[in-house]
C-alpha cells in the first residue's frame, strides 16, 4: 500500500493546503519554533506528504524524523479547517508499514506489548492494588500507566478524594490495560487494537457503564479512538468533567481554598477532547483565581512538549521551557493542569530553568481542599 | 547549481551557521516550493539550500558567500506572496523567521526596533504589554513578517487612518547584494530632508536590492474603543461619494472597505458557519461599504451616527443586522486567535473552521490586485466582469481597500475562482494581464499590494516604460552581481504569456 491508500479522502486536504498556503499554522508550531525549518510546521508536513504521494520524496531517515517529531498538539488544527493531525497519523501508519520507525518508538511499542506500559516498568507497578484495591462498579476510574508509575502523588490524592468524599469509584486493577494511545499515535495499529480489545473485553465483563480518566491520553483513546474501530457503549469522562458534575450537584463537601493559579490546557484534553471550561470551573469553585497564559490558552494553548518527552527529550525540553515561561509570565507560583504528562514536562522545564514552582494536577488541588 | 559549487557553498554556510541551520535536504526544501499565487497542482520552485540566520551579521555572511559564488539569494517571510515573490530559482533561500526578536520598545517615542522576521501578529502581541499597537495590520498577519510587508508594501486594514508601510518606517538595516550592512533612513523619526531617503527604495523592492534585517517602526497607543458600521449602496460611485463626503466633513474612519455583493459572500463565512444561511442583502445593492471608527466611545458614537446621516444623503442604507457586521469583521480582519481581540464584540474565528482552507477545497482564490483613481472604480469593475467572463473565470468578488490616510486612494482586489489545471491557471494569468494593463490605462498601477514578483516581471514595462531602465541601474548599485531575488520585477514573467 502507498500513502494515498492510507490517506484516502484526506489526500484532498493536501491539495487544499497547497492551494491555500495561508500559513496560519507555521509560525506558532512548537517544533518549528525550536528547529526552524518550515518542514517541521503543519504546512511543511502537508507539503511533504504531497511530495510522498506524488513520488518526489523518498522514505529517508530525515522524513521519518520530521513526522515523528510532531507533538500532535493540534495547534495547527485549531487555526485551520483541515484534518492536519489525522493526516500526520496516517503518514506515520504508512511509515510503520514500511518499517520506517525510529528505534525508540519501536522500543516503546515492545514495552507496551510485553509489560503493558510504555516505560518498561514491571506490570505490577502500574496496578497499585495495595493503594487502590480492585472493586467492581458501574463507574470506574481508569488509571493509565503514567500516574501509578511516575506521578504517584496523584494516585494518593485520588484515594484521599474517594475516602473523604465518599464517592468511591470502581477500579479494574490487573484487568485494566494500557489504553494504547501511544501505539495509535505512532501508527502501530495492530498493537493498538490488541490493547483496545483487551480493555473493551474487561469493561464488558465488569459491566462498566462510565469510565473516569485522569490522563487525557486515556480519555481520548477510550472515548474517541476505540470507537473508530469498535462499537462501544460506555461513557467516558475526564476527571475534571466528573468533578464538575459532582460539584454542580453539591455532592462534594470541601473547604474553600484561596490564591492564584495558572491553568495549563493539555492538548489532548482541550484541542482533541474539547474539554475547556470544566477544569476551570472546578478550580474556581474551589476558591482559586484561575489565571490564563496570555494569548495562548484554551483552544490556542501551546504545547508543553510532553507527548514527545520519551522520544525526543531535548526537543521536548525546549518546548517545555517556552511554555513554562508563558505560564509564569502571569505571575502565578502554582501551575495546575489536567494531565500528568504535561505536569511532568513542566516540572522538568522548571528544573531546567531552576525555577521553583508548584506543578499540580487538578486532583491534587481538590484533595488539599478536602483535608 | 553545479554540484561541486553546491558542496563548497554548503560547507561554507555550515561553517558559519552550523549544520542545524543549513540544509540541502529535499525534505527541508520542498515546503518552500510554493507561494500563494495560482499555480498548477504539481508546480514547485525549489531552492538548492535553505538557511536560517538569527542575526544581521549572519545574513551578511550568507550573502557574502552567495556573492563570492554568484548564486541567487531569495529571502522569505511567511511565504504567502500572491505574485511568487519568494519563490526561489535555485540558490540560497533565506528563511527569516528565526529573526523574530523585538529589540527595543521605546515607549516614550512611540517607536520599536525589531528583527525583520517577526510576524505582525506576534509583534502586536508583544506591544500589547505596553498598551501600544502597530496598526499596519495585513490580513496574513499570523505569518507575514515585518520584512515582507516592507518588501511588498502590502495592504492593511487600518490604512485609511494610518497609511501604508512608508508611514511607519523610520529606518532599516539592510544587507546589500554584496553582503555589506547598511543603515538606511532616519533613526527614530519619519521626518527628514537630509540625504536621499534610501529606505524608501526598499519599500516594495521585493528583496531585489538586498535583505531588510531590522526595522525601526512607529507605533501608536492602542485605541480605547472601536465600533463598526456597514452600508448597502446601489453602485460603487454612490459608496465612494459618501466616503468622500465623510472625509470632507471630518468623519474619519479607521478602516474602509467597499465591496461587491459577491465578495460579501466570501467574507460572511463565519455568519454562514453559525446560521447556515446567507445574510440578507437588498436586491438593488451593488456595493457594500464597511467602516470602523476608533477612539473615545463618545467620539466613535458621534462618527457612527454622522456616517449614517451622510450615507442616507447619498442613497445608501445601513446594515441593521449587527451579527452580519460582527461576522464580517471576524472573517475579514480578526486573526485566528483571541490574542487579536481588543473589544468585547470582536469574535475570533470559530476554532477548527478557519475560512481560508475551508473555502479553497476545490478551487482557489486568485486576484488581480491593482489600483485606479477613485473615479475609475466603476469602469474598472465593468472591465473585471468582462475579462473574467472572457477567460471563463467565475467571479469571486471585488474589494476596494482605502489605503491612504484620510483620502480615497485605493487598492483593489478583483478576485476570481481558479482551478488547478494548466488551462485554468493560464487563463487566470491572461485575465491578470488584461486587468493590469487596463488599470494602467485608467491612470492607475498594475500592482497595488503584492509587488511585481515573478508574475508582473517584464509585463511592468507597460507601466514604467524607460523608467524601468533607471530602476535596473538602482538595482545594480545595491546588487552588482544580480543575485538578489532574481526573476522578480525584472526579466520575463514565469506566469504571464
Amino acid at each position: 500500500m502507498n500513502l494515498r491508500d492510507y490517506l484516502k479522502d484526506l489526500v484532498d486536504n493536501l491539495y487544499t493546503c497547497a492551494r491555500t498556503q495561508c500559513g496560519f499554522c507555521v509560525y506558532e508550531c512548537p517544533v518549528r519554533r525550536v528547529l526552524g525549518f518550515e518542514t517541521y510546521s503543519s504546512r511543511g508536513r502537508m507539503h511533504l506528504a504531497r511530495g510522498i504521494v506524488e513520488g518526489n520524496v523518498g522514505l529517508t531517515e530525515k522524513l521519518v524524523d520530521i513526522y515523528f517529531k510532531c507533538t500532535l498538539c493540534g495547534y495547527c488544527e485549531a487555526v485551520c479547517a483541515l484534518d492536519n493531525t489525522r493526516i500526520f497519523r496516517n503518514v506515520r501508519k504508512f511509515l510503520v508499514s514500511k518499517n520506517a520507525v525510529p528505534r525508540i518508538h519501536r522500543e516503546i511499542r515492545d514495552s507496551i506489548v510485553s509489560s503493558d506500559n510504555p516505560y518498561s516498568a514491571e506490570r505490577r507497578a502500574k496496578t497499585p492494588v495495595q493503594v487502590l484495591p480492585p472493586r467492581k462498579s458501574k463507574t470506574i476510574i481508569f488509571l493509565g500507566c503514567t500516574i501509578p508509575i511516575s506521578r504517584r502523588q496523584i494516585l494518593l490524592s485520588l484515594k484521599k478524594f474517594m475516602e473523604k468524599s465518599g464517592m468511591t469509584l470502581g477500579y479494574l486493577g490487573p484487568d485494566e490495560y494500557c489504553c494504547g494511545l501511544v501505539l495509535y499515535e505512532i501508527g502501530f495499529e495492530k498493537e493498538f487494537l490488541e490493547q483496545a480489545e483487551k480493555n473493551i473485553k474487561s469493561f464488558k465483563e465488569s459491566g462498566v457503564e462510565r469510565i473516569v480518566t485522569i490522563c487525557p491520553g486515556c480519555y481520548i483513546a477510550l472515548k474517541e479512538r476505540y470507537s473508530e474501530y469498535f462499537d462501544v457503549d460506555y461513557e467516558v469522562l475526564h476527571i475534571s468533567e466528573y468533578l464538575y458534575e459532582l460539584m454542580n450537584k453539591n455532592k462534594i463537601k470541601y473547604r474553600k481554598l484561596s490564591g492564584e493559579i495558572v491553568y495549563h490546557d493539555p492538548c489532548h484534553l482541550t484541542r482533541h477532547g474539547k474539554v475547556v471550561e470544566e477544569p476551570r470551573a472546578v478550580l474556581e469553585w474551589l476558591g482559586l483565581t484561575v489565571l490564563e497564559a496570555p494569548h495562548y490558552n484554551k483552544y490556542y494553548s501551546r504545547c508543553c512538549g510532553g507527548s514527545i518527552l520519551s522520544f525526543y527529550p531535548d526537543l521536548a525540553s525546549e518546548i517545555g521551557v517556552m511554555r513554562l515561561r508563558e505560564l509564569l509570565s502571569t505571575g502565578a507560583e502554582t501551575i495546575v493542569s489536567g494531565c500528568e504528562i504535561c505536569e511532568i514536562a513542566l516540572d522538568k522545564a522548571a528544573m531546567r530553568e531552576n525555577v521553583f514552582v508548584d506543578v499540580l494536577d487538578i486532583v491534587e488541588v481538590l484533595s488539599t481542599a478536602l483535608s | 547549481m553545479d554540484k561541486e559549487v553546491l558542496k563548497r557553498v554548503y560547507s561554507k554556510l555550515v561553517e558559519l551557521l552550523g549544520e542545524e541551520r543549513v540544509s540541502v535536504a529535499i525534505e527541508d526544501r520542498l515546503p518552500y516550493s510554493r507561494n500563494w499565487n495560482p499555480c498548477t497542482r504539481d508546480f514547485r520552485a525549489l531552492p538548492d539550500i535553505v538557511v536560517l540566520p538569527k542575526s544581521t551579521e549572519e545574513v551578511s555572511q550568507v550573502v557574502k558567500v552567495a556573492y563570492e559564488y554568484k548564486i541567487p539569494v531569495t529571502p522569505r517571510g511567511g511565504g504567502t506572496s500572491m505574485s511568487g515573490g519568494s519563490l526561489a530559482r535555485g540558490g540560497i533561500l533565506v528563511d527569516m523567521k528565526l529573526m523574530d526578536r523585538v529589540l527595543e520598545v521605546d515607549k516614550e517615542n512611540y517607536v520599536v526596533r525589531v528583527q525583520a522576521g517577526i510576524p505582525i501578529l506576534r509583534l502586536n502581541e508583544e506591544l500589547r504589554k505596553y498598551g501600544l499597537w502597530f496598526p499596519y495590520d495585513v490580513e496574513s498577519k499570523a505569518v507575514a513578517t515585518v520584512g515582507s510587508v516592507i518588501a511588498l508594501r502590502s495592504d492593511g486594514t487600518f490604512n485609511i487612518r494610518y497609511g501604508k508601510i512608508e508611514n511607519h518606517l523610520c529606518s532599516i538595516t539592510v544587507v546589500t547584494g554584496t553582503g555589506e550592512v547598511v543603515e538606511l533612513g532616519h533613526r527614530k523619526t519619519l521626518i527628514s530632508t537630509s540625504g536621499y531617503h534610501l529606505h524608501w527604495l526598499f519599500i516594495s523592492s521585493e528583496g531585489t536590492l538586498g535583505i531588510v534585517t531590522e526595522a525601526v517602526l512607529r507605533v501608536v497607543p492602542a485605541p480605547p474603543h472601536r465600533d463598526i458600521v456597514g452600508f448597502f449602496f446601489p453602485s460603487f460611485s454612490h459608496g465612494v461619494k459618501a466616503l468622500v463626503d465623510m472625509l470632507k466633513r471630518g468623519v474619519l474612519p479607521e478602516s474602509a472597505n467597499l465591496q461587491c455583493k459577491n465578495r460579501l459572500k466570501f467574507y460572511t463565512h463565519a455568519y454562514r458557519a453559525k446560521y447556515g444561511v446567507e445574510p440578507k442583502v437588498p436586491e438593488w445593492t451593488e456595493a457594500v461599504l464597511f467602516l470602523s471608527f476608533a477612539g473615545d466611545k463618545d467620539v466613535v458614537d458621534f462618527m457612527m451616527k454622522k456616517s449614517r446621516e451622510i450615507v442616507r444623503e447619498h442613497g445608501g442604507e445601513p446594515i441593521e443586522d449587527r451579527e452580519v457586521l460582527e461576522m464580517w469583521w471576524t472573517s475579514k480582519h480578526v486573526a485566528i486567535e483571541p490574542k487579536e481581540l481588543r473589544f468585547p464584540w470582536e469574535k475570533p474565528f470559530i476554532p477548527f473552521k478557519q475560512k481560508w482552507p475551508d473555502s479553497q477545497r476545490t478551487r482557489r482564490f486568485g486576484a488581480a490586485g491593482v489600483s485606479v483613481p477613485v473615479g475609475k472604480i466603476q469602469e474598472m469593475y465593468r472591465k473585471y466582469l468582462e475579462y473574467s467572463s472572457k477567460y471563463g473565470l467565475e467571479v469571486l468578488g471585488m474589494n476596494v481597500y482605502f489605503q491612504h490616510p484620510n483620502s480615497t486612494h485605493v487598492s483593489i482586489s478583483f478576485a476570481v475562482w481558479v482551478g488547478d489545471s494548466e488551462e485554468e491557471v493560464r487563463n487566470f494569468y491572461r485575465y491578470l494581464k488584461e486587468m493590469a494593463k487596463t488599470a494602467v490605462d485608467l491612470g492607475g498601477s498594475m500592482s497595488a499590494y503584492y509587488g511585481d514578483g515573478e508574475v508582473l516581471a517584464g509585463i511592468n514595462v507597460y507601466e514604467h516604460g524607460n523608467a524601468l531602465k533607471y530602476m535596473l541601474k538602482i538595482k545594480e548599485v545595491f546588487d552588482p552581481a544580480g543575485i538578489m531575488n532574481p526573476g522578480k520585477k525584472f526579466g520575463e514573467s514565469r506566469w504571464v504569456e
